[in-house]
């Protein structure tokens, strides 16, 4: 019943949703705007710290804390390191870890979501009771425990990842590839704890379309189960799905700032906006500048974010069409 | 007795209400079940033992303390006293941290204060955004709705970590009005709450928000409409009512959010209360408490739950129909 | 964009911008409101009573019952609740009157007596007598208590080996039987034996069988969990096993023979069926006590179920109700200094053990039921909350206490802490708050600032197992391409010194006297040019060591080099240290560093597991001696993660230890330091100091380098402002000169 909000028909199938969405998006401003900001930001994040001339984990000692300069334009950290560097590469780092952890919950979620609500009867109420049951575990633990049994050099996983990284590097053995490996789970466990409500939606959205006349057209010519879900329901769940996606990367930006104030997110030294307003929070009645800039880009996401995803739901509920 | 036919379809709801969360509420038992063994199991996988400490004691003494509370029985002796004395006495067991209490102590002291806390944000959470919500939906794209929802999304924006050491800043240390930290008198109380309440404030004016455009496009307020009544009164009486129901759905993840979400709260504003043990006792490998504060988490979540379903059930009249 | 009201939406994020940018400077507001000029906050108490003392203790405690202390939270709280036999000065240290008003020695150093005085009162009026300290002793020499700094009380005859459960007493009268059955002479019953093995046992999995005994060998063996069960066959040559006499034994395991050191053997407690032992040497208590022999002869086989643990064979023993006998195993210069300690603090008897009998033993010292000595009572106990205290009204210093009541707040969000110290709601942040590097130095130039040398040393474990680290040039590089100055300026910033050798310079028991004469003298060692920072030279013995640096890109790269783990646990303070270690090794030796953090659990058990090569750690002096920060390097101590073992070091610690003479026995802890520092198998870093906040009205505070600090002494001076000493609230009753031990 939560997802009773969601649970709207699919509307026209087809070409006319996605370019009808498309039009009205464009004419929402407010979120025409942000996803402008969002790709700018995303590729300063991308390219600002090749061209920068600190590195983000270079260190001056002897400098220490500084503020904003001609030299640092966002001033310097207690290591010295130039925050201009450190908040773009932290950015890098947050929206990975927003997008990848959403597209784990996404691709999770859906397929659960979709399987349950599609096969219904005693699968349905199997699948479901695992999502109830995980839904009532602190997803804090969850994190923790993941964190204290996979995160490590000798997990299991780590030497699946070093095998993975294998087939594309020579030296994946070496040690430093561990904090990549570390920022993956971060991802990993926080897509794992997200992807409850995706499915519960996705349910919700499979099961009232499931008797719709054109599931029972390809059910009755002989489409595969597996097939039906994925290349008819799914697509035509879509509206929703694209949603709740677009409002999940914020929570997830946000989730990781709250496990890096807790020192569980990502770790020193690398970077991400998370990791620096925890920090920058701690001193922030002496060193302001290092709460201020790392706030504002994080705010400034979040925000576009949200604004885009409002504007996505405008967009692709076709009720907003009667306002 | 002469029931209305309204009164009697209420009568007819609240019965299915109340029969919906009965089935819920003893699902809890076996739900929780399973959440208490697969966690008891995880957590002795885990490396290290709750006895490590920085200096190593002679082993001697680490045979001791294993002694003393089992853990050199089987994994499945463990379990099987373990379940023992939590179905037949009620007990959760000994804190291995804090081996002067145990977890029911621990649990009986600090969730009290988790709750108070978590209640009080939730009241001030519902009575900044609900308002707000109304404000923006009521004033939908006019100036009102633009700051109720610009205010919304600031305060979904900024963590609480971020926002504690400000309002601390602002009016503990900078202006003297209010005590900097602990849980004493209702002074004390201010600055934790709504720093617990404001990014659920945002969060509930954003549903409420969403909620009340909804309604207010549905067919029966056109009519509403149609029949002249004010505004006002259609706003109040008759869109509240369904507008709300996306935020009394979110009441019970929501309150137990709290209780979770609190950990910021209770560590900047040193509370006592249950938040900080989500963590701490996972670190610790505290099995016991872990497990318990887990358990009691499942069960409030799920109790919530099951009473929001309840109130769903009375405000909907579509759920009631089926 | 304002022209069109679906455009006015996109201002929802101007606001937010203006929201952050408004609230963020308001971080950089000056100290302001009822902060006074030069001090860090208010120094008004805000009408509270001038009679209590408010304080900040960090963590809640583990244990209130001094047997069981082990954690900082717990032992400043159990100083205030029990007195032992003597107490520490609040200033220097030294032993001052306790429960015990005076003390004989012998001239060996072997034998104590102390003497209580009449006045030590429980808090319910009963007398503490001797006997509760024999109980208490002996209770923590119980290995079922479980007390994990029972090896202080190793010190007393007989303690170890009564603790490993090594010394018991024959129940009844047994004709000990050899290899093949014959049976030997009686033993009399309540004769205590020292038990070398029983069987069937388990083998340390350390320790595999060893094909044949080498005679007179020296082993050490580790800690390590129980491996497989083994079958004793018979008793081989004599040996020495972690310092100790041992034998070799002959064992079956999984139908293999083999030998093995007596102390890799667990006994297998629930199927021990014989025991091989010796008459045992049991405290006397008389002066000049014979060198006992190596080993005595062995008795022979006896079954396990006769034989009981008895605490008497410890050195222990009440005369009577107020005189109380020790004998020592070895003379231990530090004797006193243990006795301030909470671990050798008297209980009640009668409250434990009713508590024990209902398997409640450790919930004796909760406020409706503890029963302490010392001056202050346990009030009320918020579980991690509040703990307070007021006047014990049996103590001998009622009278004289001028704080009335003692209230510990239990704060660890350091923040909270500072903002609650600021405030003026505590009146002291605590012995237990580490203040954040970052405040340091704004903190530092607060009237109410103090800075202290503290006894501990911090280091990096190096895994000497582990290539590289296992080529101690390598491990002496990476020491000299450490800019040791550098971090204790600009990382930790609290005025630690920087550390090339382990001991801190100031530790007492002759260690800083010898080093003065040293230094006087022109021979200082450890501050010789070796040891400081020498990048040229960290790149030569690099090069030494097989790893040419060659200049690269504007930087050093060491040729062939692995890269290197630096393990730390999950901590702000130690991040920082290691990020800067890390560009040091890069900068200087163009060696790649990796960090690792881990949660605290895996930490340990990773370190312990040997899995790392460089690993944060460090060490807090238990008290004021060179033993405590050398006796984990001993290859056999369970504190010792290195890996490092040195027959040289561990001879001349154990010939320190046993040396009367303070000056001569810290020339050889000094010597057995030096082998450790050529080693280097840690890398020192820094000598601790201690940052705190005290308010300027509290008087009998006094800075010290164990970081106590007796609040009996302390007391609220309303006119501080016109300066003058701090006093302590009463001057302690200094222990008369130790009288002679006659029999």
């Amino acid at each position: 019943m939560t997802a009773r909000a969601e649970v709207v028909p699919g509307g026209a199938p087809g070409r006319s949703l996605g370019r009808d969405a498309w039009r009205r998006l464009r004419h929402n401003r407010a979120a025409f705007v942000a996803g402008i900001v969002l790709v700018v930001l995303l590729l300063a994040c991308i390219f600002v710290p090749m061209l920068a001339p600190y590195a983000y984990d270079r260190q001056d000692l002897a400098l220490g804390a500084t503020p904003p300069s001609a030299a640092h334009w966002m001033g310097t950290d207690f290591h010295g390191r130039d925050l201009f560097a450190r908040v773009f590469f932290g950015g890098r780092v947050s929206f990975a870890v927003g997008f990848i952890a959403t597209g784990v919950a996404l691709v999770i979620g859906v397929t659960w979501g979709a399987v349950a609500g599609y096969f219904g009867g005693r699968v349905d109420a199997v699948m479901m009771r695992i999502v109830d049951i995980l839904f009532t575990f602190p997803f804090l633990i969850l994190v923790i425990l993941l964190k204290v049994f996979f995160a490590n050099s000798r997990s299991p996983l780590y030497h699946a990842f070093q095998a993975t990284l294998g087939l594309f590097v020579k030296d994946a053995k070496d040690p430093s590839y561990l904090p990549l490996f570390q920022i993956f789970f971060v991802f990993g466990a926080l897509g794992l704890v997200s992807w409850l409500t995706m499915a519960r939606i996705v349910r919700g959205q499979v099961i009232a379309l499931r008797e719709q006349p054109f599931i029972e057209a390809a059910r009755a010519i002989g489409v595969r189960p597996l097939a039906i879900v994925f290349r008819h329901l799914v697509p035509n769940a879509a509206g929703p799905i694209i949603v709740y996606t677009a409002l999940t990367v914020p929570q997830i930006m946000l989730t990781e700032a709250f496990l890096s104030f807790l020192g569980l997110g990502t770790e020193e030294p690398l970077s991400s906006w998370g990791l620096l307003v925890a920090g920058g929070a701690e001193t922030m009645a002496l060193y302001p500048w290092l709460l201020v800039f790392p706030s504002v880009m994080l705010a400034v996401t979040l925000l576009c974010l949200n604004f885009l995803g409002d504007g996505l739901r405008d967009a692709l509920d076709p009720r907003a069409r009667k306002a | 007795m002469t029931a209305s036919p309204r009164a009697r379809r209420t009568l007819a709801g609240l019965a299915l209400a109340l029969r919906l969360a009965l089935v819920k509420l003893v699902a809890i038992v076996p739900t929780l079940l399973i959440v208490a063994t697969l966690l008891f199991f995880l957590l002795r996988l885990a490396p290290g033992g709750p006895f490590d400490r920085e200096r190593a004691a002679p082993p001697e003494v680490m045979r001791a303390l294993e002694h003393k509370y089992h853990l050199d029985e089987s994994l499945f002796a463990q379990y099987g006293r373990w379940l023992t004395d939590l179905l037949f006495h009620g007990d959760l067991g000994p804190c291995f941290k804090y081996p002067h209490r145990t977890v029911n102590e621990i649990i009986g002291a600090t969730l009290p204060v988790s709750m108070h806390l978590g209640l009080m944000a939730l009241l001030v959470a519902l009575a900044i955004g609900i308002p707000l919500g109304v404000v923006g939906a009521a004033r939908q794209n006019r100036w009102q709705d633009t700051l109720s929802m610009a205010a919304a999304l600031v305060g979904l924006s900024v963590p609480r970590f971020v926002l504690a050491p400000l309002l601390v800043l602002a009016f503990s240390l900078g202006l003297y009005w209010l005590p900097v930290a602990r849980w004493e008198s209702w002074r004390h109380m201010i600055l934790p709450v709504v720093c617990a309440a404001l990014p659920t404030a945002a969060y509930v004016a954003r549903l409420t928000r969403a909620g009340l455009i909804e309604i207010l496009g549905a067919d029966f307020i056109r009519t509403a409409r149609a029949k002249g009544l004010s505004e006002r009164r259609i706003l109040f009486v008759h869109a509240l009512r369904g507008g709300l129901l996306p935020v009394v759905s979110y009441l019970g993840p929501g309150f137990s959010g709290l209780l979770v979400g609190s950990l910021v709260v209770e560590k900047i504003f040193n509370i006592p209360g249950m938040g900080r043990y989500f963590v701490e006792a996972a670190l610790s490998s505290d099995y016991a408490l872990l497990t318990g504060v887990t358990l009691v988490y499942g069960a409030l979540l799920m109790v919530s739950n099951a009473a929001v379903d309840v109130a769903y059930a009375l405000l909907d009249p579509r759920v009631r129909g089926t | 964009m304002t022209r069109h009201t679906t455009a006015r939406r996109a201002r929802h994020g101007w606001a937010a911008i203006c929201a952050v940018g408004v609230l963020g400077p308001l971080g950089a507001l000056p100290a302001c409101g009822r902060d006074e000029p030069g001090y860090f906050g208010t120094v008004g108490r805000g009408g509270k009573d001038a009679a209590t003392f408010y304080l900040n203790n960090g963590d809640e405690p583990e244990y209130l019952d001094p047997g069981l202390v082990s954690d900082t939270a717990s032992s400043a709280l159990v100083r205030e609740l029990f007195d032992g036999l003597v107490l520490a000065h609040p200033d220097d240290q030294h032993p001052v009157q306790g429960v015990a008003e005076r003390y004989d020695t012998s001239d060996d150093n072997l034998l104590y007596r102390f003497h209580l005085r009449a006045d030590a009162r429980w808090t319910d009026g009963e007398p503490v007598t001797a006997h509760d300290f024999v109980y208490a002793w002996q209770r923590v020499l119980t290995p079922a208590t479980g007390a994990r700094n029972a090896t202080l009380l190793y010190a007393l005859t007989n303690g170890k080996l009564f603790h490993q459960g090594k010394i018991l007493r024959l129940g009844e009268a047994v004709r000990p039987r050899d290899g093949q059955g014959t049976a030997r002479a009686e033993l009399a019953a309540g004769t205590f034996v020292r038990v070398y093995a029983t069987s069937p046992a388990k083998l340390r999995a350390s320790r595999p069988l060893a094909d044949a005994p080498e005679a007179g060998a020296s082993v050490s063996v580790g800690d390590d969990k129980d491996g497989a069960p083994v079958r004793v066959l018979g008793l081989g040559p004599p040996l020495r096993c972690n310092g100790e006499g041992d034998y070799w034994f002959r064992l079956e395991a999984g139908g293999r023979e083999g030998w093995a050191p007596g102390c890799a053997l667990v006994e297998d407690a629930a199927h021990a069926e014989v025991a091989l032992v010796s008459v045992a040497v049991v405290p006397t208590y008389a002066p000049r006590r014979p060198v006992p022999a190596e080993a005595a002869p062995v008795a022979g086989l006896v079954p396990r179920a006769v034989l009981v643990a008895d605490p008497s064979a410890v050195g222990v023993r009440a005369v009577d109700d107020r005189t109380l006998e020790v004998e020592l195993e070895r003379p231990t210069p530090h004797f006193l200094e243990l006795c301030t300690l909470p671990t050798l603090s008297p209980v009640p008897r009668a409250v434990v053990e009713r508590f024990t009998a209902r398997g409640e033993s450790d919930r004796w010292f909760r406020p409706e039921s503890i029963v302490s000595n010392g001056p202050y009572a346990l009030e009320s106990w918020k579980f991690r909350y509040e703990i307070s205290m007021v006047r014990n009204p049996h103590h001998p210093d009622f009278e004289r206490l001028r704080m009335h009541r003692l209230v510990f707040l239990q704060v660890n969000d350091v923040q909270a802490c500072l903002n609650l110290y600021r405030t003026g709601e505590i009146d002291y942040i605590g012995s237990n708050v580490s203040l954040p590097s970052a405040y340091m130095d704004s903190l530092a130039k607060q009237g109410d600032f103090s800075r202290f040398v503290w006894l501990g040393t911090y280091w990096y474990e190096l895994n000497v197992k582990a290539p590289p680290v296992d080529d101690v040039r390598v491990r002496r590089a990476l020491g000299l391409a450490l800019d040791r100055q550098l971090i204790v300026d600009n990382v930790t910033r609290a005025g630690q010194l920087p550390a090339t050798h382990y001991v801190p310079d100031v530790t007492g028991a002759g260690y800083s006297e010898v080093g003065e004469a040293e230094r006087t003298a022109g021979q200082a060692r450890f501050a010789s040019p070796e040891a400081a920072f020498d990048p040229a030279r960290a790149r030569a013995l690099l090069a030494e060591a097989g790893y040419r640096v060659v200049e690269a890109d504007g930087g050093y790269r060491a040729e062939g080099f692995p890269p290197l783990e630096l393990l730390y646990n999950t901590q702000e303070g130690h991040q920082k240290i290691a990020l800067a270690v890390q560009d040091m090794w890069k900068r200087h030796l163009g060696v790649s560093v990796q960090l690792r953090n881990e949660e605290w659990k895996i930490f340990l058990k990773d370190v312990r597991d040997g899995h790392f090569q460089v690993a944060r750690f460090g060490w807090v002096a238990d008290y004021n001696h060179p033993q405590t920060f050398l006796d984990n390097f001993l290859s056999y101590s369970n504190n010792n993660w290195t890996r490092w073992k040195s027959g040289a070091f561990d001879e001349l610690l154990e010939k320190a230890a046993a040396t009367v003479d303070r000056l001569d026995a810290a020339r050889l802890y000094r010597e057995a330091e030096a082998v450790a520092v050529a080693d280097m198998p840690r890398l020192p870093v820094y000598f601790y100091t201690k940052s705190t906040l005290v308010k300027p009205y509290v008087r009998g505070f006094y800075p010290n380098a164990m970081n106590v600090h007796p609040l009996r002494y302390v007391w609220l001076d309303d006119k501080w402002r016109a300066g003058g000493p701090s006093t302590p609230a009463f001057p302690p009753d200094e222990l008369p000169a130790p009288g002679r031990f006659a029999p």
